[in-house]
């Protein structure tokens, strides 16, 4: 068991960047700070913190992507405790669904109390366009959200009022929760192909070939959806490429292309991958969530995949599963996709909205990061909490990452129709339908057509 | 008729292995569903033991409890309504009189082409405004107005088969129109109804894009096909014979209908052909 | 199937000869003058036909001339949506899909009952009225329990690809609904095992009203089974092939269901199609005027497949 203490510092490069600071620090035998210094006596006169017992009956509705299930549960039970009164009615659905069908819920009469968005224009600035959702300021300074973040960490959910400028702005939404895209490798496989846990990108190359040439599936990936190989991408372009460039292209700084050298040679290390067969076959035609399963199953010797996975594959492998940050590449310096979890927003329409910022303030507080841990999740605050295991392996990975200023954010927040282009363009990719100068052309074709408004 | 042995034997095997294509997929989604739970399934494994367990946990964990009465709720309103409209105009249109009725009546036949996918965005909208949205109203109101135009079709060909004579004498002995209506054609024409409201019932219970975009969150008032896609896009919880098993949940209802009336059904939806 | 345009086959006929043209058969003694009461009658059936259907028409044609969010105003643009239509690759792309579509929902499913039909009258089966019942099965379940059992089927380790290996093709099994070339077909095949039930069934009721002299007829001329065929079955299924085109082409047209549950249009844009694309322009793309222009084609087209098959019939009735 070792204990970790998580802290964010603020990392700021451009005006709208964004870094998570998470630094492993070898703890004693303090297993709960008190960085708290936040809580409800600073209550403004207007936001109501507590006493919601008063409110008599009612139901707080949260909508949010199934990904949340076990985090909500466990959060619905500890706030019914504290307020016998409210019950939390929690409607769950998987991101394919929620991100076809979340815009139009919040718009229609009786929309949640509460509800996740998604960072960018797909999904975020649309919400604050159309005055669907709440601007979290008050609430931020009342709880003290910001000094737990550091405020340039919360960036990505900022716009600006009118929904047109991401990252600038009043705050709109938050999440305790870091998601970070790493390795996961199952250790009696790379054992059994000799290997030991590459320290370049060029190595973890000759793996993947090692694993090929062994029989093994290199890479268990599952890309029906389109978005799974949309992070493996990620991490190969986080390779050749350093993260503040994406981070630019990602906010829509001018000038920012993908069609570059480095993105190229990213783009067609893809190509590479998947014509050495380093990914299972019909690739485009498997559920992300049953290549999780495969995997467990002992298919693949690696699966680049996001730490919302750490849970479920932890439950299914026990010990043979580690995780580690994608080694340094022809960058120079380390990267990968991370960001913080799906924010949380409150509805125009609620008519409670204290108590939804209540909740939420209930999953953001430093108590409840301990839960998270618990539940495989990384808490994202500066809070120290006791972990083990394999979500130990994927907070140092995460942390290099963090130290390295490589965190890229995911390219599907850039323009409101980027996630349904990276999509496809990754499957046809994927699928050998187009090259990789084609994908990066169409990719940004996509991004100039959107910021030449 | 001569028959040829070869022709007699060919066709009987071209029909037994159609009857095998018609029926696997659903037979391959019961194999599935009927493994013990968590047992990794490929291909044409033949479950090793029976279980329930996978309907108990998809009932469960699918809501399908709920989802089902919703459907009955707003498949059975939607019959009831679109009938009980359909018989008026049908015998409208079938014995009375009026101005204009050519043209009502092929502006109505019109709605049997118009295809409302195309008709789903007015009708989100719409219902946003209302504060209908994730209501039963919302299934249940649109649905009546795309099933009339089919029963009015429908209900003026079954009155029309009917012999005047009867109406005639009922005419003669004072009744209203309303009284020959009710009192001695509706009796009459019974089976013609029942094929009607098996139809509709059938295409209610089995739409999905309308419940996709009305009834986006509220899971109370879900249907059996929607709650079947969330449940069968949420993986993450639920291994293929789950899903399968949730499948056959939404499917059963359409399947013990379907074997208590047959014949309507298979009548019912050919049936025009012949009437046109 | 789901609630269909002239499901129920027929609505088509009835355009063309109103019912209303053939004097009812009763009360011509008693109903002489207009009975005003008629439109009482027809009141509830016109209120929710005009408050569901043509309203929302009407409201599909104005916003198709405009661009909208659907959140913030909208604004007029006249007829910039069709021009989309026609000239985004995507939609086309979509639209083009949906005539593949109608190979594997209308013309492959006629085509194979036709076969099986034209095998049928030549001797008696035994147990027809019990493979009617079971072939008819598809076409009774919902599109969304077809799609999970069909994504069972075509999946990497489901049936199709462990019975492709029993037989020794493994080199031929792949993730049918992850390729690009496959994903299209194969959803069509779907199609085409939902739709087969129905044509199936309409044509079997055709061919019993055929008078058991034309075959014998066709017998004394020495015709062979192909000839008798072509000169009996054939042009006396001819209403009921109408009808069977009109149902699955319009069924083809408004696929939905099946490619939402299993593909979603993927991989790429593989298995877009325009259904698909309207609801992805109200909740996702967010471009509800170009949605409802694609509603409005949609439409379009499916009024001119009803026409052209009306007419084809017809055609053939005057030649009759």
């Amino acid at each position: 068991m070792r204990i970790t203490n998580w802290r964010l510092r603020l990392g700021r490069t451009l005006a709208v960047l964004v870094a998570l600071t998470l630094v492993v620090a070898a703890c004693g035998d303090d297993d709960s700070d008190e960085a708290d210094g936040t809580g409800g006596e600073a209550s403004s006169g207007e936001i109501q913190t507590d006493g919601f017992e008063d409110l008599g009956d009612v139901t707080l509705s949260v909508l949010a992507e199934a990904g949340d299930e076990t985090t909500l549960a466990r959060a619905k039970e500890l706030f019914e405790e504290q307020y016998p009164n409210v019950t939390v009615e929690v409607t769950l659905r998987a991101f394919d669904d929620y991100m076809q069908i979340a815009p139009g819920i919040l718009q229609s009469d009786d929309p949640p109390d509460i509800a996740h968005g998604n960072q960018g224009y797909t999904i975020d600035g649309l919400l604050v366009q159309g005055d669907l959702i709440i601007p979290l300021d008050d609430y931020a300074e009342v709880y003290g959200w910001e000094d737990a973040f550091g405020s340039g960490t919360l960036d990505q959910y900022r716009f600006n009022d009118e929904g047109t400028d991401f990252g600038n702005g009043r705050l709109w939404g938050v999440s305790a929760v870091a998601e970070f895209v790493g390795v996961y490798y199952n250790k009696e496989k790379l054992a059994a192909i000799g290997g030991e846990l590459p320290t370049t990108f060029e190595e973890f190359e000759g793996l993947l070939a090692d694993a090929a040439a062994a029989g093994e599936v290199p890479i268990q990936l599952g890309n029906a959806e389109g978005w799974p190989a949309l992070h493996v991408y990620g991490m190969v372009q986080a390779a050749y490429r350093p993260a503040p460039e994406i981070r630019d292209w990602v906010f829509g700084e001018p000038g920012s292309t993908v069609v570059t050298d480095e993105e190229l040679q990213a783009a067609e290390t893809m190509v590479a991958w998947t014509e050495n067969g380093y990914f299972p076959e019909g690739v485009n035609g498997i559920a992300s969530d049953d290549s999780v399963a495969a995997f467990i199953n002992g298919d693949g010797v690696f699966m680049i995949a996001g730490n919302w996975n750490t849970a479920t594959l932890e439950e299914g492998m026990g010990d043979n599963v580690g995780y580690f940050a994608m080694p340094v590449g022809p960058s120079g310096v380390l990267g990968g996709t991370a960001a913080l979890a799906l924010p949380w927003h409150i509805t125009s329409k609620s008519e409670h909205p204290d108590l939804g910022a209540a909740f939420i303030a209930l999953m953001m507080d430093p108590s409840f990061a301990p839960e998270l841990a618990e539940l495989g999740r990384v808490p994202a605050q500066e809070v120290t909490v006791e972990i083990d295991g394999l979500l130990a392996d994927v907070a140092a990975g995460a942390n290099q990452v963090i130290e390295a200023d490589g965190i890229t954010l995911y390219a599907d927040w850039t323009t409101d129709t980027m996630f349904n282009t990276l999509t496809a363009k990754t499957q046809e990719l994927l699928g050998g339908q187009i090259d990789a100068a084609q994908y990066l052309d169409d990719v940004q074709a996509d991004w100039e057509a959107f910021f030449a408004e | 008729m001569i028959e040829s042995p070869i022709e007699r034997r060919t066709i009987h095997l071209v029909l037994i292995g159609a009857s095998f294509v018609a029926l696997y997929p659903l037979v391959s989604i019961v194999l599935l569903a009927l493994n013990p739970p968590g047992e990794r399934v490929s291909g044409f494994t033949i479950p090793s033991s029976v279980s329930f367990e996978n309907f108990a946990t998809a009932w469960e964990r699918g809501g399908f409890g709920q989802a089902l009465l919703s459907s009955l709720i707003v498949a059975t309103s939607v019959v009831v309504a679109s009938v009980v409209c359909s018989i008026l105009s049908g015998y409208a249109f079938a014995t009375l009189r009026f101005p204009l009725k050519n043209g009502l009546f092929i502006i109505l036949l019109a709605g049997l082409m118009l295809p409302y996918e195309a008709l789903i965005i007015p009708l989100f909208f719409g219902f946003r405004d209302l504060g209908l949205i994730d209501s039963w109203w919302a299934l249940i109101l649109p649905q009546i107005g795309f099933s009339v135009s089919f029963g009015t079709f429908w209900m003026r060909t079954a009155f029309e088969s009917q012999q005047g004579s009867i109406v005639e004498a009922a005419t003669i002995d004072g009744a209203t129109s309303w009284d020959v209506l009710w009192r001695v054609l509706v009796p009459i024409i019974k089976p013609a109804t029942l094929s009607l409201s098996a139809l509709l019932f059938l295409f209610a219970w089995n739409d999905f894009l309308l419940a996709l975009v009305l009834v986006p969150q509220n899971e109370s008032a879900q249907t059996a096909p929607l709650a079947l896609s969330f449940f069968a896009g949420q993986r993450r919880n639920a291994d293929p014979a789950v899903i399968a098993a949730a499948a056959l949940i939404v499917a059963i209802p359409v399947l013990v209908m379907y074997v208590l009336l047959q014949r309507r059904f298979t009548q019912g939806m050919t049936a025009g052909a012949e009437k046109g | 199937m789901s609630r269909p345009t002239g499901k129920p086959s027929l609505p088509s006929d009835s355009v063309s000869v109103p019912g209303a043209r053939r004097p009812s058969r009763f009360g011509r003694r008693t109903l002489r003058g207009p009975q005003p009461v008629a439109f009482l009658y027809l009141l509830p059936a016109f209120a929710f036909f005009t408050a569901f259907a043509l309203v929302p028409l009407v409201q599909t044609f104005i916003l198709s001339l405009h661009e909208w969010n659907g959140i913030t105003d909208r604004t007029f643009i006249g007829l910039d949506n069709y021009a989309s239509v026609f000239t985004d690759a995507k939609i086309r792309e979509a639209l083009q899909h949906s005539l593949v579509l109608i190979f594997f929902y209308a013309v492959l499913p006629i085509s194979l009952a036709l076969l099986i039909v034209g095998l049928m009258v030549r001797v008696r089966v035994r147990g027809q009225a019990w493979f009617r019942a079971v072939l008819f099965v598809p076409t009774i379940l919902p599109l969304t329990v077809v799609a999970v059992a069909w994504r069972w089927i075509y999946a990497p380790d489901g049936p199709l690809n462990r019975g492709l290996d029993l037989i020794g093709l493994d080199a031929v099994s792949r993730a049918w609904l992850g390729d690009f070339t496959f994903a299209l077909p194969s959803l069509g095949l779907v199609g085409t095992w939902v739709t087969f039930g129905l044509v199936f069934v309409l044509f079997v009721a055709g061919v019993q009203k055929i008078p058991n002299d034309l075959y014998e007829a066709a017998k004394i001329d020495g015709a062979n089974p192909f000839r008798e065929f072509l000169a009996v079955t054939l042009p006396a299924l001819r209403g009921e092939i109408t009808v069977a085109l009109v149902v699955t082409i319009t069924a083809a047209l408004r696929n939905f269901d099946v490619v939402f549950v299993t593909t979603r249009g993927g991989p790429g844009t593989s298995t877009e199609v325009p259904s698909v694309f309207i609801y992805r322009s109200v909740f996702q793309t967010r471009e509800v005027g170009l949605g409802a222009a694609i509603g409005v084609v949609l439409m379009i087209e499916l009024l001119l497949v009803n026409v052209a098959v009306l007419w084809y019939r017809r055609r053939g009735e005057d030649v009759s």
